[in-house]
């Protein structure tokens, strides 16, 4: 509970801070990384939690946004509604695949996700009638309409965005916590030991996928509106699935706002990067891919634990307690 | 405790990116345009072309008295990479626009990345001038803000079968079938709905309309099914590797399947260095060529084809061609506006009608747009390379070089 | 064009194209044999050998079959010292990391190496003028191209070599060991650490070979490796992780796959089809079409 207010109030500043600053581009940076956040964390659900690296997940962004849109332009299904249809998709999606993918681990687990992310990207752009294909669907508005999703002022999005980057966050922490959170970390701990003691492995593994990509699909239904444009390569393609990927074990998949701070890590770099280095072409890129490396090789944990051990390295710093020191 | 770090964590990345990129604020003597294209990635060749004719443009206009309606004025160009996806494009271009004053833009080169960031140009009131070809940029709900000065992407296609019937008429070449190749991206769906178009008019059976993925490592699947179709000749859309890998497939097949060029790949100094003299005959479209008869008419521009050639190492390539005469148009409509307010240099392009200067590099000559923002009188060139040269062959009104029977 | 003409043309494409995937996956295979490491960096090795090698060509002989081909021995000698360097300043620490760790690592060093290739060489597209690029031999109504062949008959000579190697010389034995289990190797005496070092040197030293292999046909730019490592990926896990005879077959088998289904499905469903294959292999028998269980190479 303490953890849910906490972070609760660390929203409040966030959006505060969002609403007040004029800039718009970091309005817009600040978006784009809180829905890569809310990504990570929903990935975490699978990786941190069951040890499942997923290099496929940027199909439940895709494959709900599409859903949204195409309801939205062809049937005239409110985005609303379609939002959550497209999630419906998501979750049946991930079922299939988690299902399919039971008996794998480790480096199977990943490609099988490649391989299932790429068929999907494949699918999108094959069947060009129904989704547009490669050219992609752009989302054009000039005015605010709510219930289409549609926001004229970057801040509305921001503050969805930081929204369900709290919820997903307060909700893997209630998860964590909870039985079924137990069962996803023994079967991650052992799986035999955890079906000698009665987990019902196939199921909770399914139920963890599923979740992951609900979680996802709920960032990605609102990320299409706000990106106003629906690019098949870049939504389903294999960049967005690593990025996702990285950003959590980058950040720390063993922390609960891990992912979080991956994703905070990784937008910065690469703005500054792009700012500071576009123009010198392929700087920008050498120096996201060699930071990455810097962190891994400093602390493969990731950036919370290396931030941690820096704490803990501060001299004099006031120790926790006398007692604990078995005065 | 962890909270807290995290916060600083994120305070710090405020800081950091807050301060990225050149401030160019409002200086009285300069003024700010951007050019906005990738530089990183697959396509970074592309925006590298256009990049390099940009400075060569802003120097031009710079040397010979900048901005004259302004003062004198000088032209300062912000580089920035588009990078490879729409979100890096979106808020690279949110950066730019939101960091300094722009008068105008170029970019960015690829119509899915130009799509993604329009929104973003039409906020700031910016214009931006772009040569992806993409029909859906110039549609009338755009926002007003983009002007392309390429020839739209079905043009392309047009083109192609128009050429093709005048060799047929010329050479009495009997030619009745046909093959699309395109890679899988709106370049090449654009360019092969033009060939479709006019393929039935010209009495053009289609035997072959196929979409490949553009990271393909092996074209050989794609001459079987070209010989299979018993097409006569092939319109393909390719970008660089894969251009090779066709004709080289081609040549391994022993096909004598006619090859009219869909631009890009076929058109660019790379597949000249990959065929060697073996490329001379290949024909194909494009947007634009260095020796038009509007660019060899005028001395000064046959100038500037020269000196991006002494400074870059190779012919100008179209890419950089069309970035040279966006520029200049830019420069042009900012003079005619006599301000760098970017509304009003956005009115002042919309009604421009570019006749001399950097501007007419573009054929035919002359540059405006219409209500859409498209170029109304470019049409796409035909281009066969002759002596290691891409040279102008068709249409009557660009040609300056005849056509040796491919 | 008759029917069996078009397939046995096909079959040929595939074979060709696939030596050059099989000779990617060979040493990315007998990295994850020995080391249980997927290097998600391989594809920039490839791409690092080919610009090697072009800056080799450029160097020494007119442009000619042998002046474009002698520097794939020198390129892979140069490669094998890289992976060398590699396992000693990055991988020798990675060990310890988990598996994500290292994953990630690979995927940074991978996004940054294509950066780099960039800011060092340019963007711009290298291809050495040589006589091979078109060049095909023709038997009968099928056409084999000069390069791709050439490079497949490398790979399946590569291929025997590696076999006599791991089986007959220490090297090898001890490769094998330490694949099936570190420790016991190590109470026997065997150097782990040696053996990793080793194990790298050739795996980049092979796609080292397969990169200079290659130039005389294909474009040479940063990004070039992704185009080649996917569909190695695929090869070893349909292969079986661990076999690298597998590793041949599987790059063999996929590469007709792809050649196949391009030329009698829709050209853009051929790399879904290749995906199809190998969910496919991993569903039905995990351990790969080539690994009898218990062998690990």
């Amino acid at each position: 509970m303490k953890r849910a207010l906490v972070i609760m109030v660390v929203w409040a500043l966030f959006a505060s801070a969002g609403i007040l600053l004029r800039n718009n581009y970091l309005v817009s940076v600040a978006t784009s990384a809180a829905f890569l956040a809310v990504w990570g964390q929903s990935w975490n659900v699978l990786g941190g939690l069951s040890g499942n690296i997923s290099l496929g997940h940027s199909m439940f962004v895709a494959v709900p946004a599409y859903v949204t849109i195409l309801l939205f332009q062809r049937a005239d299904v409110s985005p609303l509604l379609g939002a959550l249809l497209g999630i419906a998709a998501a979750v049946a999606l991930a079922a299939v695949i988690g299902a399919a993918t039971l008996r794998l681990t480790g480096p199977y687990f990943s490609l099988a996700t490649l391989a299932a992310g790429a068929v999907v990207l494949s699918l999108i752009l094959h069947y060009d009638e129904l989704t547009s294909g490669p050219s992609g669907i752009p989302i054009s508005f000039a005015h605010d309409a709510p219930e289409k999703l549609e926001f004229t002022n970057v801040r509305a999005y921001y503050l969805i965005a930081i929204t369900l980057l709290a919820a997903v966050t307060i909700f893997l922490d209630m998860i964590k916590r909870s039985r079924l959170g137990y069962y996803i970390a023994s079967i991650k701990s052992s799986e035999a030991a955890a079906a000698a003691a009665g987990v019902r492995v196939a199921w909770v593994k399914v139920l963890a996928f599923c979740l992951s990509a609900a979680l996802t699909a709920l960032g990605g239904v609102f990320y299409v509106f706000f990106i106003g444009f629906a690019d098949p390569n870049f939504l389903a393609g294999l960049a967005l699935s690593v990025k996702i990927a990285l950003i959590a074990v980058v950040g720390g998949t063993g922390f609960l706002i891990g992912p979080i701070i991956g994703a905070v890590f990784y937008e910065t770099i690469d703005a500054v990067a792009n700012a500071y280095f576009g123009a010198a072409g392929g700087w920008d890129v050498m120096i996201l891919g060699l930071s990455v490396v810097a962190i891994v090789m400093t602390d493969p944990r990731g950036l919370c634990f290396m931030a941690e051990r820096l704490w803990q390295a501060i001299p004099f710093r006031p120790k926790e307690s006398i007692s604990a020191r078995g005065v | 405790m962890h909270k807290f770090l995290a916060a600083l964590a994120v305070a710090g990345a405020i800081v950091l990116t807050s301060n990225a990129g050149s401030f160019s604020a409002h200086a009285a003597d300069q003024i700010n345009i951007a050019i906005i294209v990738p530089l990183s990635g697959p396509n970074a060749s592309v925006g590298e072309q256009a990049v390099n004719a940009a400075k060569l443009a802003v120097a031009d206009v710079n040397d010979t008295g900048g901005i004259k309606s302004m003062g004198g004025a000088k032209l300062n160009l912000i580089i920035a990479d588009a990078t490879n996806d729409p979100q890096g494009a979106i808020n690279t271009s949110e950066r730019v626009l939101s960091q300094n004053t722009v008068a105008g833009a170029y970019g960015l080169a690829l119509s899915p990345l130009t799509t993604a960031a329009l929104p973003a140009f039409v906020k700031h009131h910016v214009a931006v001038i772009t040569s992806a070809i993409s029909d859906t940029l110039v549609t009338p709900n755009n926002g007003g803000y983009l002007f392309q000065i390429a020839p739209k992407g079905s043009a392309f296609g047009n083109q192609q079968v128009e050429f093709l019937k005048f060799l047929n008429a010329t050479y009495e070449m009997g030619i009745s079938k046909a093959a699309i190749l395109y890679v899988n991206n709106p370049y090449g769906i654009a360019t092969k709905n033009g060939v479709e178009q006019l393929a039935k008019n010209a009495g053009l059976e289609i035997g072959l309309d196929s979409a490949y993925p553009g990271d393909i490592t092996d074209a050989s699947p794609l001459v079987s099914k070209i010989e299979q179709s018993g097409a006569q000749v092939l319109f393909p859309v390719s970008y660089i590797t894969d251009s090779s890998l066709i004709l080289t497939a081609l040549r391994s097949a022993n096909s004598h399947v006619l090859v009219i060029g869909g631009g890009a790949g076929f058109i660019w100094p790379p597949i000249g260095k990959s065929l060697g003299d073996k490329v001379n005959g290949l024909t194909s479209v494009a947007s634009w060529n260095l020796d038009s008869k509007n660019v060899v008419a005028d001395p000064k521009l046959v100038d500037v084809t020269k000196r991006y050639a002494s400074a870059y190492g190779t012919f100008m390539p179209e890419q950089a061609g069309e970035a040279y005469a966006g520029i200049s148009v830019l420069a042009a409509a900012i003079e005619a506006a006599k301000s760098d307010d970017p509304g009003k240099v956005r009115d002042a392009l919309a009604a421009i009608d570019v006749k001399s200067g950097g501007g007419s590099l573009m054929q035919p000559g002359e540059v405006a747009f219409d209500a859409n923002g498209a170029n109304r009188y470019v049409q796409p060139v035909m281009i066969q390379w002759q002596s290691g040269i891409p040279h102008t062959v068709f249409p009557e009104s660009v040609a300056t070089s005849k056509v040796v029977k491919p | 064009m008759n029917a069996i003409n078009v397939l046995a043309q096909a079959v040929v494409n595939g074979l060709l194209i696939g030596g050059v995937y099989a000779l990617v996956a060979v040493g990315l295979n007998l990295m994850f044999g020995v080391m249980k490491l997927v290097n998600f960096a391989h594809g920039e090795f490839l791409m690092m050998g080919m610009y090697v090698a072009v800056a080799l060509a450029g160097l020494a002989l007119p442009a000619s079959f042998i002046g474009i081909y002698w520097v794939a021995v020198p390129a892979m000698l140069i490669m094998a010292v890289v992976g060398a360097c590699f396992y000693l300043l990055l991988l020798d620490r990675a060990a310890k990391f988990g598996e994500s760790p290292q994953i990630l690592l690979t995927i940074g060093l991978s996004i940054g190496g294509q950066g780099l290739a960039q800011v060092l060489r340019g963007s711009d597209f290298k291809l050495v003028p040589n006589p091979i690029n078109g060049a095909a031999l023709h038997l009968g109504s099928i056409y084999f191209q000069v390069g791709p062949a050439i490079s497949f008959i490398v790979a399946i000579a590569v291929t025997i070599v590696m076999a006599w190697i791991l089986r007959s010389t220490r090297f090898g034995k001890s490769a094998r060991a330490v694949a099936e289990s570190v420790e016991t190797a190590e109470m026997l005496g065997i150097d782990a650490r040696r053996v990793y070092m080793i194990t790298t040197a050739i795996a980049i030293g092979l796609v080292g070979l397969a990169g200079a292999l290659v130039i005389p046909y294909h474009f040479t730019f940063p990004n070039v490796g992704q185009n080649f490592v996917v569909v190695a990926f695929l090869a070893i896990v349909i292969a079986g992780l661990g076999s690298v005879i597998g590793a041949v077959f599987g790059g063999l088998l996929l590469g007709v796959m792809q050649s196949l289904t391009a030329a009698y499905l829709d050209i853009d469903l051929s790399t879904a089809a290749i995906y199809v294959l190998f969910l496919a292999v991993l569903l039905l028998r995990p351990q790969g079409l080539f690994s009898r269980g218990q062998r690990t190479l």
